[in-house]
């Protein structure tokens, strides 16, 4: 049932205690741009007239990101939103929107998702999806990575990332 | 025995022979995956027959020695557990690692013992020894690798 997330399809996604009760709702993904790594969420109100949380839910208290919840132990598990955001605002924040260039000189496209391995604790960022400039979409594994700057990615080779990690729509 | 059969049935007092309640609803504790008590509607308002109080839980009634078995919730736990918000029908069944496991369509019971076998839901039929709660959103699993549709 493991499967590789979006974390573009997270927000909107309810936060679900293990005791069975949805205790608010996913409103941002929150990214470290330098690291590319996932630093946490932050939080909407459960229901239909939500009203932002001035809690987050940090990543390192998480206990499982799934196709019908984000998981957590208990309301224990969240923390002033400042605590998962700050880290990340002082950084400049997202690494969506950036240029992925191969190491050889040569524009892939734009960093429009971050795929993230769900079945690792807490979940880990696997690679980036990439829209090229005539639109189609590429995986890039975090493997092939070789320098993430807070502007652009940096890949091996020339681009050509055959080798069964891609997929083309 | 399923929780959808059981609901509505009369619970018939030995000694009188009278229909004292019907129940309406079942007061389950996840954790330990058994049912602590039935909500049974008596007059229109909720009271709680223990487990241990149910003399036999029969294929027509439900049978007790005398209405005086049936009483208040006794404790917090009880309170907590006599919402009708917690019946688990219609519930989605979530993993812990956050994987859908289908929406709640039945609960299997030991009607001798009141201890929870199975939770049915439009995929699986969900071991009830890997429940971990309950609550008014979810019922929650631990792990369920390995698991193949029903």
């Amino acid at each position: 049932m493991t499967a590789i997330l979006r974390a573009g399809d997270l927000p909107g996604q309810p936060v679900v205690s293990l005791a069975g009760e949805r205790l608010a709702e996913i409103k941002d993904v929150v990214y470290d741009r330098e690291s590319g790594d996932l630093l946490g969420f932050t939080l909407n109100d459960p229901g239909f007239f939500n009203g932002t949380r001035s809690e987050g839910l940090p990543m390192d208290a998480v206990h499982g990101i799934g196709d019908a919840a984000v998981m957590v132990a208990g309301p224990h598990a969240f923390v002033d939103v400042d605590l998962v955001v700050t880290a990340a605002e002082r950084r400049g924040n997202d690494v969506l929107a950036d240029r992925v260039l191969t190491e050889e000189g040569a524009d892939l496209g734009e960093v429009v998702n971050v795929l993230l391995d769900p079945s690792h604790r807490p979940p880990k960022v696997v690679g980036y999806e990439v829209e090229s400039q005539d639109g189609h979409l590429i995986t890039v594994p975090l493997e092939d990575t070789m320098a993430v700057s807070g502007e652009r990615l940096v890949v091996p080779g020339r681009g050509n990332l055959s080798g069964g990690n891609n997929a083309h729509h | 025995m399923r929780i959808t059969d059981a609901r509505h049935r009369p619970v018939v007092a030995t000694g009188s022979a009278e229909t004292v309640g019907r129940v309406d609803g079942f007061l389950i504790e996840a954790e330990a995956a058994r049912i602590t008590g039935l909500r049974i509607e008596v007059d229109g308002s909720s009271t709680v027959l223990p487990w241990d109080k149910v003399g036999a839980f029969g294929p027509d009634a439900i049978t007790v020695t005398d209405a005086s078995v049936l009483r208040e919730p006794a404790d917090l736990a009880e309170q907590r557990r006599i919402d009708p918000e917690l019946d688990p029908i219609g519930k989605p069944a979530i993993e812990e690692t956050g994987n859908n496991l289908g929406t709640v369509s039945d609960v299997d019971f030991d009607p001798a013992t009141g201890a929870l076998r199975a939770v049915i839901t439009d995929v699986y039929e969900l071991p009830a020894d890997r429940l971990l709660g309950l609550g008014t959103y979810a019922m929650v699993f631990g792990d369920m690798r390995g698991l193949t549709p029903a």
